[in-house]
Parts: C-alpha cells; structure tokens; sequence
C-alpha cells in the first residue's frame, strides 16, 4: 500500500499510440535513479532504443516504481497495454513473473537477479562474487590502513554472494588486512535508506577502514556522499605503501586536508558510479571513487531489447560472469588518474586468472 | 573498542536523536494544547521535501553556470521552506480537527497518506522519478571543533529543549497552552481563547517536525528520499509518552531511542544481536511506561477531545 497512489499515475502517461513497440521496466525497490541496479537497467534500455529508433522503429517505454508488494501489478497492467517485453530488475519479482507471465503468453520477461523457468521469461544471473573479487582486489592492494568496509543493502544470499566475493579479493592481495561488513537492513526498505548507510561508513571509518564497498542500490549514496564529505584522514599509526598515484588535489580537498592526510575512498557497484566521486567537476583531480564494481544489467535489459525487435528472444537461464563480461570493474578517466599502468595490468592479468580457472572465487552459500 | 569508534558511534546517536527531539518537542506543543498528532511522520515527510525541493531550486540556475557554484543561502532557504511547509501542514490538520471539531487521529492519518502520494507526484514532475529528488550539492554546513562537527539543525534541536520548558511553564503563552490542554472549559471561563491556543500549538508542532523533516533530507543527506521519515513521527510520540510530556523528558526518551538505533545499525549484518531486535527495545520500554510499571505518564487531562463551547 506505500506508494500505490503515485504509481498509478506514471502509468497513465503512457497510452496507446501508433508505435511498433511497447517495452516496459518494472522496478520493485530502490527507486529509478539509484545511480546503481536500477539505474543501469534503465540506461540499458534507454540506450537500445535510441538505437532501434535510429533504425526507423518507433518505440514507447512504460515505466513502474513499486514496491515488492505492488511489481506485480506494474507487470500486469504494463503487460495489458500490450508492451513485448518488459524487464524486471530484482529478485524479488520472481514471484510475480512467475504468475504474471502466464497470463501473458505474448509478452517477453527478462528477470535479473532470480530464475522462473517459463517460455517467455529469460532470467539473467550475474557472478557478483567474480566481479566483486576484482574490486576487492585493487582495494587490498590500494588501502593505507590495512582494513576496508563492506556496506550490503538488504542483507539477502544475494548480496553476501558480493561480500564474499570482495573478502577472497581483499585477502588475496593483502591476507593481513582486516575487513568490516555491514548491511543496512533485513528489509526491501535497505536500498533506498543513505541515512544508514551513511552511519555505517562512518563507524566503518572509526574503525579504521579508508575504502568502503558499497552494494545497496540507493542506500549507496550515502557511502559515496559520506566519502565525497570527509575526503581524508590523517592516520594514527603507520600507513602501508600502497601504489596510489600522486594526483593534484580539488581546492576543497586542500583546504580540508594537511599535507600528512590520506584519502578516503569508496568503490561504487552495478553501474559505473565513479563519477559520483568527483567533488569538483575536474576528472583529472582526485576522486573518491577509486572503482566500480560493473555488474552489467544494463547489456541485459538492452539485449533484451534487441532479441525482441529482431524477433530473437531466447527464454532460458544466463549465467554471466567474468568471461561473459557480464561483471567487471569500471576503469575510466575519473579513476585512472589514481591507479598507476602496472597495476591495471595486474588486475587484468587477474581477470584472466578466474576467466581461466586458475583463481577460484567461492560463491556464497 | 577504542575511543574513535566510541566517539563514532556517539556521533551517531547525536545524529538520530535529532529529528526524533524535533518531533518530539513538536508533539509536546500540540499534545500540551489538547490535539493529538499522530500526523508528525507525514509532517516530517513533507518538511523533507520542501527542504529539498526548495534547496535544489534555488542553487540550480548558478549550479548550471558553474558545477562548483557555493550557494550558501540555498539550504537555509530550505529550511525556512521546511518550517513553512510544516507549520502550513500542522494548520490543515488544525483545521480539520479543531475547528471542524473531526477526530483527530482520522485526521492526521490522513495527513500521512498524503505524505506518501503528494511527494510522489511533485517528484514525478520535477525529477521524473517517484522516489528520489536529484542530488542538493549545497547541503547545511557543519559546525563544530575538530572532529566534534554537526549540522547546526542538531545544536538547535538541543538548544530548543530548554527553550520550550522556559516558553511552557515560566511563560503565561505556556500557561494558557497547558490549561487549554488540561480543562479548556476553565480556561475558557478565565477569557482563554481555547481554539486560538490550540492552533498556536498544533502549527508550531508542525514548523519543528517540518524543521526535523530538513535535517533528514538537507542536514544529514543530500536528498529527499521516499518514506523518509521511516517511523521517526511515532517514534518521538512514543518518546514523548516516554518523557511524560516534558521537554527534558523527550530529550532523554529521545537520546535513549536514538541511541538504540546507533547501536542498531551497528550491528547490521554483524552475528553478535538481530539489529531488529535491539531497535525494538525502546517500543517495548514505552509499552511498559504506558502500562504503568515504570512510573505512570499522565498525559494532558484534554488531550485528543474537541472542545464544544
């Protein structure tokens, strides 16, 4: 019943009109622009259909924000204004894709994040841990205290599959470092609460962690916002020599920090949140987004898109990981300033030591 | 356990204790006067949003000019946006409850329906999103020595704990606010303008919970956030019963609570205790204050019933 009324009207936009497609998005938690899960899967979309519509097509997008109660229904009545697909971000509308898809034999449902095995519906599982070992990586390698944080969203398997992952990445590089792990909740509420996710990085931070992982949709934000604040700190005892650039500072991080402070860091997930990092415009000064975990909802949603306008959509299960550059880590003009050539390499190098079996990343059980 | 964790998570009981006292200090003004508002959440939601909205309108022509643009009056407008939102939400509910004489609690619950639909509404216009306003970059500073550093919404939450027990019992405004609360037919026989006081004190319940509603979404954050309140409105009337209705006694009911959910964050994903289950222990304090075991809390003799001349 908590966000019934507005919903509606998001709908009511959307009429028939004399378009060749209908596609739909249904998102059940976390809000459209978390910056993070939901987002990628909007900007997927958004991107495959200013490409078909560069191909002559004409296509209309329906979107729903509800809530795990209330997916049900945005699939349902997104499904009766005749859409062909519709791609439903979270594991938790498992439930109602598995109804909904029946009463719509002629829709076609991608479903990120769980499995229902229909003949419409493709359901599109990522290896978060594989992704989640390489960003753990860089940050054993990167931090100067010797312990980095974890923030989870709703504390689900799901989201322990990109804790776990994160802690082989961090002990691999760095088996001394410690490493904290917090979730802001038990409920759906846990994506869209920055608040706490903000209080957890700070007492992340109190006890001594310089990079925070973030895997929380929307809460996110206030990890990304509490770094972006506090910028720095000035270590209590001995800092580990890490392979941190030297990179010109903003103004602010001047004026905030002496010249014996270190930075804080936090590393964004889903979609590349680096850029939210940048607290002055300037790419090419230090940024507080030392990565991204790239878990890449939006290649799904976008050829979700593209199967269903050539007529090619498959059902069935995909599994994407590392070889499937379905996860990755997010390298871009924001970070690459901060992380020197060699060490680019050797996380590529390996990326390619999992791609090959040689490191195995244990799933969450 | 070292010193710097301490300090942390002290912080942060600081932090979530602010909006609660706001609300709190807000419940006393419109208990103390006779109305019950149970519509301090919804109040509080829209105080956020206007706070927001108001604070990213402002700083956004100079912020399109230049991205780094210091627009140092945009979130105090929001402030002052987010008291009259408040105050102007509390007026509505006075109306209907005193001068229409409707049941209050209706009333106010109508209040909180409206806080989750309105807000998704103007959102869905201006940010095309039901959920989140875009990102204020000018946010309230902090004030503070060293690493001792708050938003100067909490110094005054806690500066206004002894403000309203000066204003309520040294002030004859405090005087004729409580007696209209207590026997309004006696203070109506004195010359006491009953309706008057209780506007008096259902408005201002709403400027402080609107002024709560600021510090969640431009004092501790950067956004408005749906449902943000997340409970705080009934929170701090529990914590209010839990005072029985003093303003030190919400500030210790609202530390206590605040506390609690420092604690219970902390504990988030951690093995040692269901952070659920410690964020839960201040309800079932509450409940064993309603029921009398730990001291009785006699609220305002008036409090909930129309007043019929």
């Amino acid at each position: 019943m908590r966000r019934l009324l507005p919903l509606a009207l998001a709908l009511v936009l959307g009429a028939a009109g004399a378009q060749d497609y209908v596609f739909g998005i249904v998102y059940d938690a976390g809000g459209k622009f978390d910056g993070s899960f939901n987002e990628g899967t909007f900007n997927g979309m958004e991107a495959a259909i200013a490409d078909l519509e560069a191909d002559g097509l004409e296509i209309e997008l329906l979107e729903f924000e509800g809530t795990p109660e209330t997916s049900a229904q945005g699939l349902r009545s997104i499904s009766e204004q005749g859409a062909e697909l519709i791609v439903a971000p979270g594991f938790n509308q498992a439930d109602s894709i598995a109804s909904v898809s029946q009463e719509f034999p002629f829709t076609n449902y991608v479903l990120i994040d769980a499995v229902v095995e229909a003949d419409n519906v493709r359901s599109v599982l990522f290896k978060e841990h594989e992704g989640s070992f390489l960003v753990g990586y860089l940050a054993g390698l990167m931090t100067r205290t010797g312990t980095v944080g974890f923030v989870g969203g709703m504390d689900i398997p799901l989201i322990r599959n990109f804790d776990t992952g994160y802690q082989q990445g961090v002990s691999a590089a760095c088996p001394e470092c410690e490493i904290i792990s917090n979730y802001v909740g038990t409920t759906p509420a846990a994506w869209n609460d920055p608040a706490r996710a903000k209080e957890l990085a700070s007492v992340q931070r109190a006890q001594g962690a310089d990079i925070v992982y973030a895997a929380a949709g929307a809460s996110g934000n206030g990890v990304i916002e509490f770094m972006n604040e506090e910028k720095c700190f000035v270590p209590s005892g001995e800092v580990r020599t890490t392979p941190l650039r030297d990179v010109p500072v903003s103004d602010a991080y001047a004026e905030q920090c002496g010249d014996d402070a270190h930075p804080l860091f936090f590393i964004g997930v889903d979609s590349n949140q680096n850029p939210a990092g940048d607290t002055d415009a300037d790419p090419a000064t230090l940024n507080h987004g030392l990565t991204s975990m790239l878990k890449r909802v939006d290649t799904a949603s976008a050829n979700g898109a593209y199967d269903t306008a050539a007529g090619a959509f498959t059902p069935g299960t995909q599994v994407l990981g590392l070889a499937e550059d379905g996860v990755g880590w997010a390298l871009d003009a924001y970070n690459a300033p901060l992380i020197p050539d060699a060490t680019v390499d050797q996380l590529e190098g390996i990326r390619q030591a999992i791609i090959d079996g040689d490191i195995v990343v244990q799933p969450y059980e | 356990m070292d010193w710097l964790l301490i300090g942390a998570i002290a912080a942060s009981a600081i932090r979530a204790t602010t909006p609660l006292l706001f609300a709190s200090l807000g419940g006393l003004f419109s208990e103390r006067s006779g109305v019950v508002n149970i519509a301090l959440e919804g109040i509080m939601v829209f105080g956020a949003l206007g706070a927001a909205i108001t604070a990213q309108l402002v700083e956004r022509p100079y912020v399109a000019q230049d991205p780094n643009a210091v627009v140092w009056f945009a979130p105090w407008l929001g402030v002052l946006a987010a008291m009259a939102v408040g105050g102007f939400v509390g007026w509505i509910h006075a109306v209907v409850s005193i001068r229409y004489k409707a049941d209050q609690i209706i009333s106010a619950t109508a209040i909180n329906l409206m806080a989750i639909g309105i807000p998704a509404v103007l959102l869905t216009g201006l940010y095309d999103n039901s959920t989140t306003s875009e990102r204020v970059q000018n946010t309230l500073p902090t004030w503070g020595v060293g690493a001792v550093q708050f938003s100067p919404l909490v110094y005054l939450a806690f500066l206004l704990v002894p403000t309203a027990w000066y204003v309520l019992f040294r002030t004859p405004f405090g005087l004729r606010l409580r007696s209209v609360g207590e026997h309004p037919e006696a203070a109506d026989s004195v010359g006491i303008d009953v309706r008057r006081m209780r506007y008096y004190g259902v408005v201002l319940s709403g400027v402080l919970a609107g002024l709560g509603g600021a510090f969640l979404s431009i004092g501790n954050l950067n956004q408005f956030v749906a449902e943000m309140a997340g409970g705080r409105g009934y929170i701090a009337l529990a914590a209010l019963i839990f005072g029985k209705w003093t303003p030190f006694g919400a500030l210790g009911a609202t530390l206590l609570f605040g506390t609690f959910e420092a604690i219970g964050t902390l504990l988030g994903g951690g093995n040692l205790l269901p952070p659920a289950l410690v964020q839960a222990i201040p309800f079932i304090l509450t409940m064993l204050v309603l029921a009398g075991f730990v001291g009785r809390a006699v609220p305002p003799g008036a409090v909930g019933k129309p007043f019929e001349k």
